[in-house]
């Protein structure tokens, strides 16, 4: 069966809208997908459906890696879209069941042979995974025929082989595992109550593994959260079966699963915004073709033009020697600035990324050097936890001391700042009544190419309380800083010298 | 698109793909598409290039990237100094004349990306370390990978006579553009499975006793675990284990393991680190790092 793309239909109509069978399975994963912001569009979609034409679809893992290579294209998206799909597949072959169900002419609650209808649902959810395809209508089939012969089941007997079955080491596959969920539901079947939150803690009352339950430390954590989601979705399906309802498909936010989501959207515009400001702040550090600006090496031009006849084709500019660090940060990492921590951080990671050579201090009374944990860190929070960790900063009252910093860093950075480097600092400049150093901060800004200090507070906070922003900002540039925004406006304020 | 085929040719151009790597793969041949490959270094990512070549009996071409990479160094470039020299030798000859001798091939600089377009025999072409290179680079690159032409001013319209098979590799040091991942299938690499790795060492070091190679495997998946600075890559562990089959070695002790560490790990706190560990490493069995999804 050749997908096509159906006829544009906004899932957001409701999904009864959705065109049936694979198509409708595409565009309810492309709004998912869209709603956890991975940027899918009609490229990715026709990609995708031409990819699954040219493919044979045997097994669920096929189609969805194909999708996955199609529809998302860094390991975050990635990890986004594993997330979401067993939730999207389900819910659209519960779509498909319901359909085949009411398409068979059966009355949603009869309850009738549900192996009827299934072939013909088949055929319109062409979705390649037969086995939940059939999930639907088993967990009709089983009830209908376990209700027969599931009381002759001891509920004590169903109970031990649960507990044994979720014990530590014990193995079960999740094949296993739902037919003694099946089970389960059938024993319990007579105080059923129709909601499937409610349903779920009884059941697993009943079988003795629920939270607070004596035999639970013998119990493999994995395997009971494992039982639970299987009941809770076999609770669910047979209730749609009956109903004729959907269940609401739940977000990403809800499926519970770690990721760092939310916070990527202002580190991805973090990232935008440094790259931007990386060109206003390039020094020349690596020689482009051509003289841009630097003098001429005349002997080394005329000795070139040799080559070439005597005609000077290649103008050798004069050699720089880039081996002192582009970029120098300096971050304060105390708790007056926390709030704005995680923001400092996510600049310090995109930094990284942006410029070739970097070199981080990070400070509070004492600044130690963060460059390796820069490196290293993938997020921003993982930067802090490592600073907090490692980073020798605090001295005694925790609070920062720009002063004693500065003279520190005078003497440590002597050779490490020249004219060719920019010197970023981060903080708010909050001495807390100390000396503000002004003396040290003055040489180490005047050896540096340029200072750039940015500072969270507005600028109405600056010399409020013991904050000396005016008097550093006599030896720097200083600007207010507290969102990528501020960052990207910053690009354009600052033009290269 | 028989996936099953191009697995077993893959392996037997001494590649060992996951299926994940041969569904994309395929998905690639079929539909023509290139291939942005992303993963740790050392994972097979150019080996994938190459053996995809050897497969479909292509030449392969391959562009390293690097930062203030540009057109000339990647697409073409006039050899100017001999068209100098030239003009000089022409004395003062008409002009028409000698501007058909001056832009002809024999002063085309040609580059690995113009020299894929050209071939007359169908090409992969494997772009390296893509992220190296700047925003610049990656427009070029798109503006080739949507036509597959160069407009070369005095020579006119250069058309690619088939469609290169393109594989562009990342390290994830930055983010690339949107436009250029968008024409792409997406595919990651991670380090294999311990039983992955065994097999790849045993197709690498054919004398290798399985048990070892299984152990070399498990020891290097546990050292991966670690914090390290740089993870002992693919390429790593089979010189390790060619090293433990010259110095004749049946088995890991620590002994062993910290003798033969320097070929695996290539800093110096990494080996600090593996060094303080090694208890921990030789006498754990295997954690619950399986297979990746």
């Amino acid at each position: 069966m050749k997908p096509g793309l159906g006829t544009g239909v906004s899932s957001a109509a409701g999904p009864d809208a959705l065109p049936r069978g694979i198509d409708g399975l595409l565009l309810e994963l492309a709004t998912q997908l869209r709603a956890a912001e991975i940027p899918v569009g009609s490229g990715e979609l026709l990609d995708a459906s031409r990819a699954l034409a040219a493919l044979s679809w045997d097994d669920e893992a096929t189609v969805r890696e194909a999708l996955a290579a199609t529809m998302t294209k860094t390991a975050d998206h990635r990890d986004r879209f594993l997330a979401l799909w067993d939730e999207v597949l389900r819910h659209a072959t519960l779509r498909a069941a319901l359909d085949a169900q009411r398409e068979a002419g059966q009355v949603p609650g009869e309850g009738g042979v549900p192996g009827e209808g299934v072939p013909g649902g088949e055929g319109g959810a062409d979705d390649g995974d037969g086995g939940s395809g059939q999930a639907g209508a088993d967990g009709e089939g089983s009830g209908g025929s376990g209700g027969d012969g599931s009381t002759g089941m001891d509920l004590d007997e169903l109970a031990r082989a649960v507990q044994s079955a979720l014990g530590e080491g014990s193995g079960m596959g999740s094949g296993a595992l739902r037919d003694l969920v099946r089970l389960a539901i059938d024993a319990a079947r007579q105080q059923e109550s129709g909601v499937v939150g409610v349903d779920v803690q009884r059941i697993r009352r009943m079988l003795g593994i629920n939270r607070g339950g004596e035999r639970l430390d013998e119990l493999s954590d994995a395997a009971v959260r494992e039982f639970t989601e299987l009941l809770r979705r076999e609770l669910e399906e047979q209730r749609t079966m009956r109903t004729g309802d959907l269940p609401p498909q739940r977000a990403l936010q809800q499926l519970g699963r770690d990721l760092a989501f939310g916070q990527t959207t202002d580190e991805a515009a973090i990232h935008k915004a440094v790259h931007a400001l990386r060109r206003e702040l390039a020094v020349a550090g690596h020689s482009r073709r051509g003289p841009r600006g630097g003098p001429i090496d005349l002997r080394r031009t005329i000795r070139a033009s040799l080559g070439t006849g005597g005609v000077p084709v290649d103008v050798i500019p004069v050699r720089e020697h880039p081996k002192r660090p582009q970029l120098v940060a300096l971050c304060d990492v105390s708790t007056s600035v926390s709030s704005s921590a995680v923001f400092f951080l996510s600049v310090l990671a995109a930094l990284n990324d942006a410029f070739a050579r970097l070199r981080t201090w990070a400070f509070i009374e004492v600044a130690d050097e963060v460059t390796e944990l820069t490196l290293q860190a993938k997020s921003a929070q993982e930067l802090g936890r490592r600073i907090t960790k490692e980073a020798k900063v605090a001295d005694i009252t925790g609070y920062t001391d720009y002063g004693r910093v500065f003279k520190q860093l005078a003497l440590d950075l002597e050779d490490v700042v020249d004219r060719r480097t920019t010197l970023i600092i981060l903080g708010d400049a909050r001495t807390n009544g100390r000396d503000p150093g002004l003396t040290a901060f003055g040489s180490l800004a005047s050896r540096a190419g340029r200072t750039l200090w940015l500072n969270p507070e507005p600028e109405l906070y600056w010399d409020y309380g013991d904050s000396e922003s005016t008097r550093y900002a006599r030896f720097c540039e200083m600007h207010r800083c507290a969102t990528a925004a501020d960052l990207a406006g910053l690009a354009k304020l600052i033009t290269t010298k | 698109m028989d996936r099953t085929k191009l697995s077993n040719d893959l392996q037997a151009a001494g590649y060992l793909a996951d299926d994940r790597t041969v569904l994309v793969s395929a998905l690639s041949i079929e539909l023509g598409k290139p291939v942005l490959v992303e993963g740790p270094a050392g994972v097979g990512k150019t080996e994938l290039a190459k053996a995809l070549a050897k497969v479909t009996d292509r030449e392969l071409v391959r562009l390293q990237c690097y930062e203030g990479l540009d057109e000339a160094r990647a697409l073409y470039e006039w050899n100017y100094r001999a068209q100098l020299l030239r003009i000089q030798a022409a004395h003062g000859d008409g002009w028409d004349g000698l501007r058909d001798d001056l832009f002809a091939e024999e002063f085309l600089l040609e580059r690995p990306l113009l020299h894929a377009i050209r071939s007359e025999r169908p090409v992969v072409l494997l772009v390296d370390e893509i992220d190296k290179a700047d925003q610049e680079f990656e427009a070029l690159l798109l503006e080739l990978l949507s036509d597959f032409q160069v407009s070369i001013p005095e020579l006119g319209t250069v058309h690619a006579q088939s469609r290169p098979l393109v594989l562009l590799t990342s390290n994830a040091a930055r983010e690339l553009t949107e436009a250029l991942k968008r024409r792409c299938l997406y595919l990651t690499l991670d380090y294999p499975s311990p039983e992955r790795e065994r097999d790849i060492l045993l197709e690498h070091v054919p004398e290798l006793p399985e048990a070892i190679a299984f152990r070399i495997a498990e020891v290097a998946a546990k050292i991966r675990e670690l914090d390290l600075r740089k993870p002992p890559a693919i390429s790593e562990t089979i010189d390790w284990a060619y090293s433990l089959l010259l110095i004749g070695a049946d088995s890991i002790d620590s002994t062993v393991l910290r003798e033969t560490l320097p070929v695996v790990l290539k800093h110096r706190t990494d080996l600090e680190l593996v060094a303080e560990r090694a208890g921990a490493i030789l006498g754990e069995p295997i954690g619950s790092r399986g297979a990746s999804r």
